[in-house]
């Protein structure tokens, strides 16, 4: 009975329209699948096998994206809960620890947000030890330096948001140091405080672009630099 | 082969041989039957084309589907990629199973006035009178038993091929106003030479009928039968004791099949089968093989007869034996069977049949018209043509070759008529040129890898009492439909337009069998055809082009694919078409699309 209801499901049209291939059991299938899905067709329908072999990436690429991932996640689960204004952005913060689960799901921010520079310093570590930025990868490499940049802006902007102590200091340092910019120095702190001090303008806007800017320009550099891998000759190919 | 470079990828600059020789199925059977297409019929319900299809290129599927040796399904790209090939036999008989009846009308063709005699109405005599009526000459066949059809009629039992399947596809053949003159024997009355003087050309297609002896001590004892004697004498249904006796066959052939299981359906008690090799060597297929054993007939491999034993001296009471090793491979490449010193025995039998060989029996030719006879005491034609050294005198089929299977002597009979036609009229036969027909889409099961091949029906052991009763039920609708949707259709190729391409990789990365691969010209080798195709396309030679690294080249392996058509819907750029491959005809054929 169990198993007729089963195949009932299984073979209806309603099914059969979002589940189009069925198991990928036959090699045609799973090409067929990789075609069919929007999910999948991202990926390539084979690789090489030695796109398999750990010591060839460390997966440090794939580590990064799936932190970026979570921090994605978790970032939007936070936006719930936090306020961006200078009365309330400390004390939400400081409440999390109230909430269901708050406190893990700030600290998986926290430690991921550490763990994809990690990462993606390693990254590019690697990449340079194995001369993977030579043509035709060299523009890709560019763009995996952009990366670890916007990574690194995202770490900085999300410092602040906290509002504490340590946010604040951190915040007034940085954007100082930002004055010796030849020039144009005070127009940059300006125009990342919003204000001449680090106050309610600073907070939102570091906000915004932590939380809409950053990450949507970070998306889309990622899916360059992904189909650029694709495009260069598949992941970890030797040239 | 000597290779120049053993690390290059070995291509081909693909030619009309390279596509004929990758439909495996069409370019095994010695008619060229159109495999791929027949199937593609019956897989779309449409057993009528299906059958015409046949019809046209084989001429007798409802026998064939039942007998043929099948050498397509050695060579099916399905057999030899996935798992087992396309039962492309049992397919044929479907279509002649589901057919529409053909209307009893005889066919009109355009008349010419020379007339062909065929000594032998067996399944070369018989397609020659086909393809001779339908050039339009007229036919007439002398047949020396009392029934037409040669070994099909009197070599093959019933039950493995019932008598109104052969009786149709005579009557076809009829159809087209061939005259059949039964129980006519060609001797010294009337013989060979005033058949020349009163028709324009004979075609000599009297079979292999003559039994081959094993050539040992009291083979001439009453209760030794040969084995194509045996099987007229069933079919003949002339007086034959076997009920209750203890059968010894000799042989591996199908012949020696046939006897065995023909003798139980007609009462033996203990029947078996001796075979001086193993089962490997057998040259019988692994599906009767296994139907025999199911009779519950004997098989002892590595067994030859040394001497038939008498008790009386008039009768056969037993079988001298002696066991055999295999040594080493002979010309065919089957082991050697060695006798082993020593090993003799003795079985107790009352009825032996060897069933070794056949041979034609050439005593009936005239001696003073001078026909060649070979070495082998046969009679020797011009293997392309089938003309004797005598003028107007042709030969084929099993008479000329001694005895092979159904579908090759059907070949050596359409070609023969295209060789009568020309001898008569002066006309070379005009082939049918190659080409191509497009097409849109591909229709695949997804689940093709995974369907199994399909089982034949067969009559349960217990009834397999009469010699009528036919074994093999063949493959109901759904089965023969199904078993069709397995067929990869290598008929159809993927055909790429080279200024499209923007070498992408995206058919290289899409094909599910790894079929193709992009490569540089210094990691490819070819044939003289190679630096010619470079020349023409970039003006320089091969290995200039391989220094200035001028192309990246496509390559297929087109043994792996499987007709799916995912590298033309993944192409961006429309480079890669389907399209049909209808072979160079060089047979009769009367098409009617």
């Amino acid at each position: 009975m169990k198993k007729g209801v089963l195949q009932y499901i299984t073979e209806s049209i309603i099914w059969r329209s979002i589940f189009r291939t069925g198991i990928p059991n036959t090699d045609l299938k799973r090409s067929l699948l990789i075609y069919n899905n929007f999910f999948l067709h991202i990926f390539p329908a084979k690789m090489k096998r030695h796109g398999l072999k750990f010591r060839y990436t460390f997966c440090l690429g794939g580590i990064s994206c799936l932190l970026f991932i979570i921090l994605t996640v978790t970032g939007i689960l936070l936006m719930f809960h936090y306020t961006p204004s200078i009365e309330r952005a400390y004390f939400d913060m400081q409440s999390l620890a109230l909430i269901f689960n708050g406190k893990i799901l700030r600290n998986l921010h926290r430690w991921s947000a550490h763990g994809m520079v990690v990462t993606v310093f390693l990254h590019m570590v690697r990449v340079f030890y194995t001369r993977s930025y030579r043509p035709p990868r060299e523009f890709n490499w560019v763009i995996g330096i952009v990366l670890l940049i916007l990574t690194l802006a995202l770490s900085y902007t999300g410092y602040l948001l906290p509002w504490d102590q340590l946010a604040y200091w951190g915040i007034t340092v940085g954007t100082t140091i930002m004055t010796y910019t030849p020039f144009i120095g005070n127009y940059v702190r300006f125009f990342l405080l919003g204000a001449d001090e680090v106050g309610h303008e600073a907070l939102l806007r570091f906000y915004v672009v932590h939380c809409v800017e950053l990450p949507l320009i970070i998306g889309v550099l990622m899916v360059v630099h992904f189909w650029r891998v694709r495009k260069d000759g598949g992941i970890s190919g030797p040239l | 082969m000597n290779r120049l470079f053993p690390n290059r990828f070995r291509v081909q600059v693909t030619d009309q041989r390279w596509f004929e020789d990758n439909i495996g199925c069409e370019n095994a059977c010695p008619v060229n039957t159109r495999a791929p297409q027949y199937i593609a019929a019956i897989r779309a319900g449409n057993y009528n084309l299906a059958f015409d299809l046949n019809r046209g290129d084989n001429l007798f599927p409802a026998i064939l589907g039942r007998i043929c040796v099948h050498p397509c399904e050695e060579k099916c790209r399905r057999g030899l990629l996935i798992d087992l090939p396309i039962s492309i036999c049992s397919l044929k008989r479907a279509s002649a199973d589901y057919k529409a009846p053909s209307p009893a009308t005889q066919l009109a063709f355009k008349k010419r006035s020379e007339k062909v005699a065929i000594i032998g109405a067996g399944p070369s005599g018989l397609s020659a009178a086909n393809d001779l009526a339908r050039l339009g000459y007229s036919v007439t066949i002398f047949e020396t038993f009392p029934i037409p059809g040669g070994m099909l009629n009197v070599g093959i039992p019933p039950y493995r091929l019932p008598r109104d399947a052969v009786m149709r596809a005579i009557e076809e053949v009829k159809r087209l106003g061939v005259e059949l003159v039964t129980d006519t024997p060609i001797g010294k009355e009337f013989n060979l030479e005033s058949l020349r003087k009163d028709y324009d050309a004979v075609y000599v297609a009297a079979g292999a009928h003559k039994a081959e002896k094993l050539g040992i001590l009291g083979e001439d004892l009453q209760g030794v039968i040969h084995g194509v004697t045996f099987m007229r004498m069933v079919n003949l249904r002339e007086d034959l004791k076997v009920a209750g006796a203890r059968v010894a066959v000799v042989g591996g052939g199908n012949t020696a099949m046939d006897t065995a299981r023909s003798s139980v359906r007609l009462g033996g008690k203990e029947v078996s089968i001796l075979y001086r090799r193993t089962r490997e060597e057998m040259p019988v297929d692994a599906r009767e093989l296994e139907q025999v054993e199911e009779e519950g007939i004997k098989v002892h491999y590595l067994t030859s007869p040394i001497q038939v034993l008498s008790k009386d001296g008039t009768r056969v009471s037993g079988l001298r034996c002696i066991r055999n090793r295999l040594g080493e491979p002979e010309k065919d490449g089957r082991r050697r069977p060695i006798p082993i010193e020593g090993s003799e025995f003795e079985i107790d039998i009352d009825l032996l049949i060897p069933a070794v060989s056949q041979s034609p029996d050439i005593s009936f030719l005239p001696e003073e018209i001078g026909l060649e006879i070979s070495r082998w005491d046969r009679l020797a034609v011009n293997p392309e043509t089938f003309e004797t050294n005598v003028h107007g005198i042709f030969a084929g089929g099993d008479f000329t070759t001694g005895p092979r299977d159904v579908i090759r002597v059907i070949a050596d009979g359409r070609k023969a008529s295209l060789s009568i036609h020309a001898y008569l009229s002066g006309e070379v036969f005009e082939k049918k040129p190659s080409y191509f027909t497009p097409v849109q889409e591909v229709e695949i099961d997804q689940d093709i890898e995974k369907i199994p091949r399909q089982k034949v029906d067969t009559l349960p052991v217990g009834k397999r009492k009469s010699i009528q009763e036919e074994v093999e039920l063949g493959f109901s609708r759904e089965a023969a439909v199904r078993e069709a949707t397995r067929c990869l259709q290598c008929h159809i190729f993927t055909i790429f337009d080279r200024t499209k391409c923007i070498l992408c990789g995206g058919c290289v990365d899409i094909c599910p069998k790894s079929c193709f691969r992009m490569a540089r010209l210094n990691e490819i080798e070819g044939d003289e055809r190679l630096p010619a195709v470079v020349k023409s396309l970039y003006g320089v030679s091969i290995e200039e082009g391989e220094r200035l690294n001028l192309a990246t080249v496509m390559i297929k392996e087109e043994s792996r694919c499987i007709q799916c058509g995912l590298c033309v819907k993944r192409c961006p750029t429309g480079t890669i078409t389907m399209e049909e491959y209808h072979r160079e005809s060089t047979f009769y054929r009367e098409e009617s699309d």
